[in-house]
């Protein structure tokens, strides 16, 4: 199984991975509340939340390279919120200050996903009573991102071995093509899980 | 003697009009093994879907059966259509009896990843036994004893989606055994494993003492697991009998898209 990529360093040991789940689940979830409240141009509070986040990476042994590319990912969906502040009075300083706010916010993220394995953080979820359809829902999502990635991964092996062109318009009209079938096999996957969830006593 | 399954008269009909079973019935007996064999689209896994209430019930006349549909007349509509009667253990399904039955029989899918779909094996296998409301010590021993069972002690912790297909098979069964099943329907469990996970496979439903109902392609599997045999073509019943009384018969095998088993070839030289 190639998709360990996905959450392969929460796995790790170092003493934030020691902590106990529950703690760091509310103290990244405090870091990214109160970094929500900070008002427009104090930059001072951005930049002592910076300092505490690069402090517990470097503690938890993550690789920088892997921290940055992720935020860099996670980076373009923010930008395209921010976006629209640059279309008010003194744009630019609320664009900045809201990149800087959500690159923390999902720094915390990051670190999080990085340091707790997801199933714990599940535990974690239920134990504090989060609605269970929600628990549910994120438990399969975890499950089956690794069987979709590989049903995506053969489909394209199928592809490349078959295609024989390098005409741009056609592959992407084979790679929406791809996604539509994805969906359409997820999809009757769905209704096979749940014939076997039912076959197991679920209402 | 009541049988484990018994299953009368059975049609079954997708939307789109095609017909998947056409007056099916046979039984399965307390502690036998049957072995449920065809060529691909004969209907199999209808049926096994059937036994365990998965398929769309026509809430009116589903246990009323084929002579009420009869009477009302109605060959016109275009949902999934059911006629006929199983009973499971001596119970008839029907939307009331679903749960009971479902509790009853114990269903292994065809790809194992339809049915590990829980993130770690101790969940999956703990999840029947979950919704049966038991205590969380009673799950706990379930899994461990179910896991036990079939060579995965230890297991508990590891995701499913870093198991060997054999490991997930197996991950499979305990699943099912935990929820204490009375009777074991198995779609092609053999299928994808590696010479050794189906030797495994083969001891461990041996050991077994359940009555067991296995659908599949692999003959000499069904040779040496089944003690009879019943041959679905076209949703229809063909042939019924002695494992090796029927497939021995090269002729109805060949009619039916199918062969006679190696193993058998050399029992029976001719």
């Amino acid at each position: 199984m190639q998709h360990d990529f996905l959450d392969h360093y929460s796995r790790m040991q170092s003493p934030v991975h020691r902590l106990p789940a529950p703690l760091k689940l509310i103290a990244a979830l405090a870091i990214v509340v109160s970094l929500l409240w900070v008002p427009v141009g104090e930059w001072v509070w951005l930049e002592a939340a910076a300092v505490l986040l690069l402090a517990v990476i470097g503690l938890a042994g993550l690789p920088w390279g892997f921290v940055i590319r992720r935020l860099l990912f996670l980076e373009s969906f923010v930008v395209g919120v921010a976006v629209m502040a640059l279309f008010q009075p003194d744009g630019w300083r609320i664009f900045l200050f809201l990149i800087g706010k959500c690159t923390l916010c999902l720094m915390a993220m990051v670190l999080l996903a990085n340091t707790t394995p997801f199933t714990e953080l599940l535990r974690v979820l239920k134990a504090a009573h989060v609605p269970g359809l929600l628990v549910t829902t994120l438990s399969l999502m975890y499950r089956y991102i690794f069987v979709l990635l590989d049903e995506g991964q053969r489909m394209r092996r199928a592809r490349l071995s078959r295609t024989f062109t390098r005409r741009q318009s056609r592959s992407w009209r084979m790679r929406a093509a791809m996604v539509g079938q994805l969906f359409i096999r997820s999809s009757e996957r769905a209704e096979r899980i749940y014939g076997a969830m039912c076959a197991r006593g679920w209402r | 003697m009541s049988a484990a399954i018994e299953i009368h008269d059975v049609h079954f009909r997708y939307g789109d009009g095609i017909p998947a079973l056409r007056g099916v019935s046979f039984s399965v007996g307390e502690g036998e093994c049957v072995g449920l064999i065809g060529p691909n689209g004969a209907g199999k896994s209808t049926l096994l879907l059937h036994l365990n209430g998965l398929l769309p019930h026509d809430r009116d006349h589903s246990h009323h059966g084929h002579a009420h549909h009869h009477a009302r007349g109605s060959h016109h509509h275009h949902d999934d259509e059911l006629h006929g009667s199983v009973s499971v253990g001596g119970v008839q399904i029907s939307p009331d009896t679903l749960h009971e039955v479902r509790r009853k029989v114990g269903l292994l899918f065809q790809d194992p990843n339809d049915q590990l779909f829980c993130p770690t094996v101790f969940e999956d296998v703990a999840f029947g036994p979950q919704q049966f409301g038991l205590s969380d010590a009673e799950v706990r021993d379930r899994v461990t004893r179910a896991l036990f069972q079939v060579g995965l002690a230890g297991f508990e912790q590891r995701a499913p989606h870093h198991l060997s297909v054999g490991e997930k098979r197996r991950a499979c069964l305990a699943s099912v055994l935990a929820c204490d099943p009375a009777i074991l329907v198995l779609d092609e469990p053999s299928s994808s494993l590696d010479p050794a996970g189906r030797r495994e496979l083969i001891s461990l439903l041996r050991a077994i003492p359940l009555a067991k109902l296995i659908a599949t392609h692999d003959l000499d599997f069904v040779v040496e697991l089944c003690s009879r045999v019943v041959v679905l073509d076209r949703g229809a019943l063909v042939a019924e009998g002695r494992t090796v009384d029927v497939l021995s018969n090269e002729e109805l095998m060949l009619r039916h898209k199918l062969e006679r088993p190696h193993v058998l070839q050399r029992l029976h030289p001719h």
